[in-house]
């Protein structure tokens, strides 16, 4: 009987992925991007929202990264815009999963029940899908319009946008979960039911979620990019990744490759980055 | 008789109210159009000088001078009747282009997908039986880098080596040469409808043209499935019902038929949130390639205030977002019965 | 076979052996009778053909019903004037509008009144693409339904001159009308708004087949089924947001169109766009960027036409109405904090030119931009002027810009760093086109930059184009009376063209400039790349390509 209650898929996965030294240098490249948000602007050899130099310069003497279409210097900018993209990123990520976590969980454990509690579990059920049907850019286009634009209301109607797919994800596996024997066997034992679902449920159901936490961010900054691409994302010059990329993008088909490669390459190692703190944080691998 | 409605109900009842929540989306869609900023007035006039009695003549023929409730009972009377009301600017019938537009768009979205999970599902299974094989490791990294590089970069690059360095694509300009005559319209799916007419010039135009954007969709969007699908492989087959069947003398194929059944919904729960994406916000491999489709459509609709085309836009992308999301729903629950809302209800 | 498939086409086969042996794959599946496709219908018939790549400006086919991409549309139809093209300085087959000439087109002549009042025109043998010739009713019908559409825009372009078509339109006989106009100092104004687009005239037998009790002047129709003009072209295929296939008429009053096929594909990427014109896949390209014109210009396949006066503007309207741009000081310091010469260098590598502060074109017979503020970028000065207007630590504002224009953006963040230094702290609000609209039209923004340009190009028209009292157009929301009379006393005078007429002009501007509503930073030479094969592309004062002017060079 005490075997039984404990929860076995999660076990497994504990047993396995105890390699301390491995985990700890999967932090590194963390680490240093957390050091270059807070120190970039002191680095930066230039001015990252100011015209310093003739525009498309390649990379190469004064300009390590070159300059943009605008005469900005590449280097700086993508310094610069750590800071900015973290923060977009990182508490899109935390919102939209930790919220999703949560509404797959209550809607999954409440669907199947009948009366008030389970309609309106259907209902917010429903809701997700709704949300989920209008394209992100539409809902980013309403949201900034009504709250300006800043990183709050960005990272607001991000976290709109990308919440639904991870209450999806976790929906889908609360709903399987709940039928575990182990469940009826914590229930016979005399477990509560907010005891249970936090014991038994959550660490069971919410992997698809965290495992999607890397992508949640680079879709963050992508979609940031998408809404810059329309005119409702930071005001230019702001330095960000996403609408340096888009912007950098149209001249890197003629040639000039190097305003969109290097934002490109450091959203790149952020997304590895994040998804390597998400590994070490909840053991995936 | 009521056994088949207990065995079936979960998604006739969810198929019955469908209808009822594509209502309450055009309700939704309504207001939130109105909340889109931009005067489309202003954007008709192109800044031309207009007197107070133009404007306010203007305004009354889009039927913004009606009072609101009569605007959104005309609207939701419309929209039952499938008439989403011409262009605002170009004067084309909403519906028309959507009925171009929308097989155009989900036909790409079909094949980049189709060839994404069919990928997902291999590879995946390949990770987890051999996870020491070199390929595997690097798959498995190539999986965890979902979502670091934007399919714009991907398609920038395509564009780039393959059209401009190599010349093994043709110009990025639409799914077939500009010389060739479209194919007789029977489906609206523009690959289909070569294939039925057998116009094989076409059809391999088609192949030249398509394979570097579906390329960049499938390179781009297949590790997002295949990192759902790898972790639940493993999960699944770590499972005790994994270890149930081998300790109860399952063959082997029986035994991976039962994993990737277990497996498969969250990457399913995946496949219908990118593939509703596609269809509605596939933006930049339209852009690129000069593909017009439905993503190209909202983006113009956007910059020139045009509610109307905005409005009728959304309900075919919630329309079939809410069909996919059920589908998803169907499937999921088929492959895993204890996914099924009802069977909780009946175990207690 | 060849000459049917577009330009560069044929290469594309060899070279894509990669694609075209996954194909055969394909076509071996298939294995069914193979039928090949038979080009001919969409690609025209024989004879010399081009491909144009543009974006998606909004095509449409009638002036009628909001403003939208009339480049294709204005290829199907004809005015009743037009102005000649001459040769532009660079040479190598580029042309230009000579902007002050009035020629035949759909009318063979006019005569003027000794009053200066009433023009009567005669009328030529135009045949329409529905095939009816043309008559004075089909003149009174078209100036009929462009006064009596909502959304049309020919009242608010063609006033003061004409406002009351039913009145000053007169039909004589079938061939011969007169038109009155209420001063005669506005004659110029209205023979170059009769060369412009205001000046198309349709095919009324064929619309009024298609009116309905809803729809009288068959605008609705007339949206969708573009054959219904006396132009150089018919549309015999059109995909929104795709392709349209236009096909000369050989039947066309001026004579067959040279280039018998035009096929314009929208391609809405500008990176896109450039490459293939200097890939040869296409002909011309619009919109494209100026580091794309500027690099691909040293390409001796590919021309970056310029011409002496273009007629677009990047400008920056300082709106007038709210602080702190109500303080005329406070706007010259910003005509002197703005970096001309560096956004010209930088954002348009040199296809851009200032030639002095002003709007009006300096070409004008009779008219002289002598004595004008001279606005340089001078930090010192512009600092001077904002103490002065009691900002000694400087001020900030907003700045709008639409999302559509990546150059303009680009400028604004010229102006943002450079104007630092006078003591303008800069905010960029970039948005949507459509939002930027609504705000220029309301005059919500502190400032707005953008690119824009008067059509009808005559002293007067282009005065009044900015500063129309209350009017949507008016950016920078300003009234200043001296100014307004200064501009209807020129009106006053018989000739607008004339020697006093250019002094009254002169003198007019320069209080529009002495007050600063405007910056006006230069003018932009046209966004088009041509392929060295196509002669005859003209600047137009539409910036609409006139696809008439095409030949091909022979090889």
């Amino acid at each position: 009987m005490a075997l039984a209650l404990d929860t076995p898929d999660r076990d497994t996965r504990r047993r396995r992925t105890r390699r301390p030294g491995i985990a700890s240098v999967t932090l590194v490249p963390a680490a240093i991007l957390v050091l270059l948000a807070v120190l970039g602007p002191v680095l930066v050899p230039f001015s990252p929202i100011d015209v310093v130099d003739r525009p498309d310069l390649p990379p190469g003497g004064a300009h390590w990264f070159g300059t943009d279409s605008a005469g900005m210097d590449v280097f700086s900018r993508t310094i610069a815009a750590t800071r900015n993209n973290l923060l977009i990123g990182l508490i899109t990520t935390v919102l939209a999963t930790s919220l999703g976590i949560l509404i797959g969980l209550v809607v999954g454990m409440n669907e199947s029940r009948r009366g008030p509690v389970g309609t309106l579990a259907r209902g917010v059920s429903r809701a997700l899908d709704l949300v989920q049907a209008v394209p992100a850019i539409i809902i980013g286009l309403v949201l900034i319009a009504f709250f300006g634009a800043s990183i709050p209301s960005l990272t607001v109607a991000l976290t709109v946008c990308l919440l639904p797919n991870q209450a999806r994800l976790v929906r889908a596996e609360v709903l399987r979960v709940r039928g575990e024997a182990y469940l009826d066997a914590a229930r016979v034992s005399g477990d509560s039911e907010l005891v249970l679902i936090a014991k038994h449920v959550l660490p069971n159901s919410s992997w698809p979620a965290l495992e999607n936490a890397s992508l949640v961010f680079g879709s963050a900054i992508v979609l940031t990019a998408g809404l810059g691409f329309l005119g409702v994302g930071l005001h230019p010059p702001t330095p960000e990744w996403g609408s340096m990329i888009a912007i950098g993008a149209p001249g890197a088909a003629s040639g000039r490759w190097w305003s969109a490669l290097f934002p490109a390459v450091a959203l790149a190692l952020t997304v590895f980055a994040v998804s390597g703190v998400g590994r070490r944080l909840f053991g995936d691998d | 008789m009521t056994h088949l409605w207990t065995r079936n109900g979960w998604w006739v009842r969810r198929l019955a109210v469908l209808p009822l929540h594509l209502l309450i989306f055009a309700l939704v869609v309504f207001f939130l159009v109105k909340l889109i900023p931009g005067d489309p007035v202003a954007v008709l006039s192109g800044g031309q000088p207009m007197t107070p009695e133009q404007y306010e003549a203007t305004r009354a023929s889009l039927g913004l001078a009606d009072p609101i409730w009569v605007q959104l009972t005309t609207f939701l009377g419309d929209a039952v009747r499938l008439d989403f009301g011409n262009s605002i600017i170009s004067g084309i019938g909403v519906m028309d282009e959507m009925s171009t537009r929308l097989p155009e768009t989900v036909e790409l979205a079909v094949m980049a997908m189709t060839i994404s999970a069919l990928l997902a599902l291999a590879l995946g299974f390949l990770v987890v039986l051999r996870p020491r094989n070199a390929v595997s490791r690097v798959i498995a990294s190539y999986a965890r880098a979902a979502g670091a590089v934007p399919d714009f970069c991907l398609g920038v690059a395509g564009v780039f080596v393959f059209y401009s360095v190599l010349h093994w694509a043709p110009a990025p300009i639409g799914r077939y040469a500009t010389s060739l005559n479209a194919p007789p319209r029977t489906t609206g799916f523009p690959f289909l409808d070569a294939l039925l007419s057998s116009d094989t010039v076409l059809m391999s135009s088609m192949i030249q043209h398509l394979w570097l954007p579906i390329g960049v969709l499938v390179v781009a969007y297949a590790p997002m499935l295949l990192k759902l699908f790898i972790r639940s492989l493993d999960q699944a087959k770590n499972a005790q019902a994994t270890r149930f069947r081998i300790a109860s003398g399952a063959s082997r194929p029986m035994v991976l038929l039962s994993v990737g059944r277990r497996a498969l919904p969250s990457t399913i729960a995946m496949f219908g949130t990118i593939f509703g994406f596609m269809v509605g916000g596939a933006v930049v491999v339209e852009q690129l390639f000069a593909i017009p489709g439905m993503g190209e459509y909202a983006v113009q609709a956007v910059t020139r205030a045009d509610f109307v085309a905005l409005r009728g836009f959304l309900l075919v992308v919630g329309a079939v977002s809410l069909i996919v999301f059920f589908l998803v729903d169907v499937v999921t629950m088929s492959l895993d019965p204890r996914r099924r809302p009802g069977v909780a209800t009946a175990g207690g | 076979m060849s000459a049917l498939r577009s330009p560069g086409g044929t290469g594309r086969w060899r070279r894509s052996r990669a694609a075209l042996a996954l194909a055969a794959v394909t076509a071996f599946a298939v294995a069914c009778s193979s039928s090949a496709n038979n080009p001919g219908t969409a690609a025209g018939g024989d004879g010399a053909s081009m491909t144009i790549v543009t974006p998606d400006t909004g095509i449409t086919w009638t002036l009628d019903d909001g403003f939208g991409g009339f480049e294709p549309g204005k290829n199907v139809q004809a005015t009743l004037l037009r102005k000649p093209f001459v040769d532009s300085p660079q040479g190598r087959g580029v042309q230009q509008q000579d902007v002050y000439n009035y020629g035949p087109y759909l009318a063979s002549s006019y005569e003027v009144s000794p009053d200066g009042l009433t023009y009567t025109f005669h009328l030529s043998n135009a045949i329409s693409a529905s095939g009816n010739e043309i008559t004075s009713d089909d003149v009174l019908w078209s100036y009929e339904r462009k006064f009596g559409t909502p959304g049309s825009l020919a009242a608010g372009i063609m006033a003061p001159s004409l406002t009351d078509p039913a009145q000053q339109i007169k039909k004589i006989d079938d061939k011969t009308f007169t038109i009155t106009i209420p001063q005669a100092g506005l004659g110029t104004t209205f023979l170059a708004l009769l060369s412009d687009l205001c000046g198309q005239i349709y095919d009324s037998t064929e619309l009024k087949k298609h009116v309905t009790p809803d729809d009288p002047y068959a605008v609705k129709w007339s949206a969708q089924n573009p054959n219904y003009g006396f132009g150089p072209y018919e549309v015999t295929d059109y995909k929104p947001g795709q392709s349209v296939t236009m096909t000369a008429r050989d039947d066309f009053v001026l004579g067959p169109p040279k280039v018998k096929t035009i096929n314009i594909r929208i391609v809405p990427d500008p990176g896109t766009r450039a490459n293939a014109v200097k890939n040869g896949d296409a002909d011309l390209a619009e919109n494209v960027t100026p580091a794309d014109s500027a690099t691909l210009s040293q390409d001796p396949n590919l021309i970056a036409p310029q011409v002496s006066n273009p007629n677009t503007y990047i400008m920056m309207p300082l709106v007038t109405n709210k602080a702190p741009f109500d303080n005329t000081l406070v706007r010259q310091a910003m005509a002197y904090a703005t970096p001309y010469q560096q956004i010209i260098d930088n954002v348009y590598r040199g296809l851009a030119q200032r030639k002095g502060p002003g709007f009006l074109l300096d070409d004008a017979p009779g008219y002289s931009n002598a004595g004008f503020p001279d606005y340089t970028y001078d930090p010192a000065k512009a600092k001077a002027l904002l103490a002065q207007a009691g900002f000694p630590n400087g001020v900030g504002f907003t700045l709008a810009v639409s999302a559509a224009e990546p150059d303009v953006r680009e400028a604004a963040i010229q102006i943002q760093t450079q104007a630092k230094a006078a003591g303008f702290d800069i905010t960029i609000d970039e948005m949507p086109a459509s939002e930027f609209a609504q705000q220029r039209t309301n005059h919500t923004s502190q400032a707005f930059i953008l690119r824009d340009y008067a059509i009808t190009l005559t002293p007067p028209y282009e005065l009044l184009v900015y500063t129309a009292p209350n009017g949507a157009n008016n950016f920078a929301d300003w009234y200043y009376k001296p100014f307004q009379d200064a501009l209807a006393y020129g009106n006053t005078l018989p000739d607008a063209l004339s020697d006093q007429a250019g002094q009254a002009w002169n003198s007019a501007e320069k209080m529009y400039l002495d007050e600063a509503p405007i910056v006006f930073i230069g003018q932009v030479q046209p966004n088009v790349l041509v392929s060295s094969r196509i002669t005859g592309y003209a600047w137009t004062s539409d910036n609409w390509i006139d696809y008439f002017n095409f030949g091909t060079v022979s090889p």
